[in-house]
């Protein structure tokens, strides 16, 4: 870069030289980051924007898989009948309840195991602790269902063997129209929580100790710790956990279709089960593209605000 | 919608079903099926055929009648299973894609029209094929009309499910129970053995019950049965040519409601769970003695008289489906063989498809665990001898009514969105009329969207 800045702008170069400073440039970096990531890019565009695109055009006609009739394009109608259709409204719903009970428990939930994590550091057995804690984030989540599925079965499961056991009564789990949300938003907790830990520890980890060792010789308690240092310190790190659990929960699919498959009637009929049912059961493509690009913007204005959030903090 | 049924060579097909139903099948056919098979000694050696199926009970014995093809031909037979929503994104995107990654697509009886296009018709060929060999009018009539569409055959029958009774013999024996032939019989039966104190830990039965696909295919098992009920206003036994003319639907008509309100009363006699149960787990409950009877497809039957799934093995009885309605309407589904219209090789999957479904492989098909398709395999004297609940299966194929559920393009939306509607009305979310009005509504709007003829409420 340094040596083509080096050069005079006015100066004209021979026809030989041309090809030489075209290399020079790429081989000496001006052009050379460029090619580099030229590859990541073209793919990127191949795998995600030109899907992208296609689908904004397909959310346009009135494409649908199983009737094979002449493709026209039918301008926003397709978005009209989104805002029209009550599952898909339902649908969104749904998920903003999963968002608002899971996010502040998965917050907290998170920071309190990263504390104990910390804590336990440099314990014996501490490493394989920390492994085996993060098991959960790293199984398959169709798995998890499955497993969850079975264990929380009111009659033959092992969930109401362990609440008889501690004298509680039994539950239905997701066998009842008002326990089975929650069923669901425990399992993702379970799930989600330990990887959610692990970034909050990370954060705990980079703040330094004297700021703990003066606050305690001031004569402040744990929750003066927590609100003073702990959370106005870890807010960039809490911003990025936010921002991937709402990514998480509207992605939500695989937990919902091996529990409930969105029942008992539409407690847990969540966004990503209301488009797959649109777009891989009635096969109606161009209604699916139209709910998931809504989604899409949803989300980013979403994560938007996040980022912002972050940039503040920044400044 | 559907025109007129498509009658090959009848006269010979039906001199072979006669014979076949007499045990004369081997000889009567033997001239036919034995230059079939020369024809196809060693044919296709070296060749692999791809077929895409689901991953039911069923597909051992597929796999082992198919070495029999490999061992007659040289061709690998490659069998890939998925479960049943699986099977049908997949063939479905394999279709738009225009994919020639499998060979043979097996297909259910409601996904006929949302298939039309993807295969190849098999009408000239089926024409133009040995007749002892075809034996098309040996297939249950049921299914000869349900792999057509507008006259088209898309696929050819090979494991077709009838759904039965099943009961627990020794459980009914303890409770002096008999097999309910109406519903009012149907759910004492559930009380009795759920509230008896001989069978502590046994409840009475399961139905399905899982929001969406699960309870709403359930409906149409139950709907024709309950007064006389339809689910659209053409849709009824004997309505062809045209199942589809009025597709107005009357879901909350009082046999609609009733039917759900049915749903509901037997409910408190299942398992605690059971608002989140479908196919597997009613199996496993009646499989491991833990449910008194279960209404179920006969694939599943074989599995229950089989210690290595089954603990009441010896105790499995068959009956029919209860009904209110003057006549018994029997649910059909299962599986048909079709030859994908991009296929490599579509002459190998016509030889395969007429092997396969052949009345003599049909037989072998059975006895290795899979299922009859023809009157013929009915009718064989030691298939009856190893399956006695084929004695059932002979009283209800007469009454099983092909469009039982819609196989039009919109099957899949309607019992989605009914099944939806039924859960929120079975679970409390909405009252029963409430949900079944909006099911009307909505299914009603979809298909006059779609085309249809519909009277909107």
């Amino acid at each position: 870069m340094q040596a083509a800045n080096a050069q005079p702008a006015s100066a004209a170069p021979a026809p030989g030289e041309v090809q030489q400073t075209l290399r020079q440039r790429i081989l000496d970096g001006d052009l050379g980051g460029y090619v580099l990531i030229a590859p990541a890019i073209i793919l990127l565009a191949l795998l995600t924007v030109w899907p992208l695109i296609f689908s904004v055009g397909i959310s346009l006609t009135n494409y649908n898989g199983l009737v094979k009739a002449p493709l026209e394009f039918v301008g926003l109608d397709n978005y009209v009948r989104a805002f029209n259709d009550p599952f898909f409204i339902g649908s969104l719903v749904t998920t903003a309840k999963v968002a608002l009970v899971a996010l502040p428990l998965q917050v907290m939930l998170a920071y309190v195991c990263a504390r104990i994590l910390q804590e336990a550091q440099g314990m014996i057995g501490s490493h394989l602790f920390r492994t085996l804690f993060i098991i959960p984030t790293m199984m398959s989540s169709l798995t998890i269902a499955l497993f969850f599925r079975y264990s929380l079965d009111p009659v033959i499961g092992v969930g109401n063997e362990v609440l008889r056991f501690f004298r509680l009564p039994p539950l239905l789990f997701f066998a009842d129209g008002q326990q089975a949300l929650m069923t669901l938003i425990a399992v993702y907790l379970w799930q989600w929580v330990p990887f959610t830990s692990l970034l909050v520890l990370a954060g705990l980890l980079g703040i330094p100790r004297h700021i703990y060792e003066a606050a305690d010789l001031d004569g402040s308690r744990w929750y003066h710790r927590v609100r003073y240092i702990d959370v106005p310190l870890l807010r960039r790190v809490l911003v990025i956990a936010l921002i991937l659990a709402i990514v998480e929960i509207i992605r939500l699919f695989d937990l919902v279709y091996g529990t409930t498959q969105g029942g008992p009637g539409t407690a847990t009929y969540v966004v990503s089960i209301g488009i797959y049912r649109i777009g891989f059961q009635d096969f109606n493509t161009a209604l699916a593209a139209a709910t998931s690009l809504m989604v899409l913007v949803l989300t980013i204005f979403i994560a938007q605000v996040f980022v912002r959030e972050m940039r503040e903090e920044r400044r | 919608m559907r025109s007129s049924r498509f009658m090959p060579a009848a006269v010979l097909g039906l001199a072979s079903v006669m014979l076949a139903t007499t045990g004369g099948i081997a000889t009567a056919q033997s001239g036919g099926w034995d230059a079939f098979e020369a024809g196809l000694k060693d044919k296709y050696a070296g060749k692999t055929l791809r077929l895409i199926t689901i991953n039911d009970p069923f597909v051992p014995a597929m796999i082992e009648t198919n070495k029999l093809f490999t061992e007659l031909t040289g061709a690998e037979v490659v069998v890939d299973g998925y479960g049943y929503d699986a099977v049908y994104e997949k063939e479905q995107l394999a279709c738009q894609q225009q994919s020639n990654a499998y060979d043979v697509i097996v297909l259910d009886v409601p996904w006929t029209q949302a298939f039309d296009g993807c295969t190849e018709y098999l009408n000239a060929r089926v024409e133009a094929g040995d007749p002892e060999v075809i034996a098309y009018d040996d297939y249950f009539k049921v299914m000869q009309e349900a792999v057509e569409w507008g006259g088209n055959i898309v696929g050819l029958p090979f494991a077709p499910y009838f759904v039965l009774q099943h009961y627990n013999t020794s459980y009914f024996d303890t409770l002096g129970l008999k097999p309910a032939t109406n519903f009012a019989e149907w759910v004492a039966n559930a009380e009795a053995a759920n509230k008896s104190e001989a069978l502590p830990d046994v409840y009475g039965t399961i139905t399905n019950n899982q929001a969406g696909s699960a309870v709403g295919q359930a409906f149409f098992e139950f709907i024709y049965n309950v007064e006389g009920g339809k689910p659209f206003a053409s849709m009824y036994p004997g309505c062809a040519p045209d199942c589809y003319a009025d597709m107005t639907p009357l879901f909350s008509s009082p046999q609609g409601i009733a039917t759900v309100e049915l749903m509901k009363s037997i409910l408190p006699f299942q398992p605690e769970g059971a608002l989140n149960y479908a196919w597997t787990e009613r199996q496993n409950y009646f499989n491991t003695g833990l449910i008194a009877f279960n209404n179920q497809w006969n694939v599943t039957t074989p599995s229950a008289d089989d210690p290595e799934f089954s603990t009441i093995v010896g105790n499995v009885g068959t009956a029919p489906f209860p009904h209110d309605s003057a006549d018994l309407v029997t649910q059909v589904g299962g599986w048909s063989m079709a030859i994908n219209k991009f296929a490599v090789d579509p002459e190998m999957s016509w030889d395969y498809l007429q092997w396969f479904t052949s009345p003599q492989v049909n037989v072998e098909f059975a006895k290795l665990g899979g299922f009859p398709a023809r009157e013929s395999t009915l009718a064989n004297e030691e298939l009856n001898a190893q399956y006695p609940w084929y004695t059932t299966l002979k009283e209800v194929i007469p009454t099983a009514f092909a469009d039982c559920r819609p196989r039009n393009n919109e099957s899949f939306n309607i019992i989605n969105t009914l099944g939806t509607y039924i859960s929120k009305a079975v679970s409390g979310e909405m009252t029963t009329e409430e949900a079944m009005k909006a099911a009307d509504l909505e299914i009603g709007t979809m298909l006059k969207e779609a085309g249809y003829n519909v009277t909107l409420p």
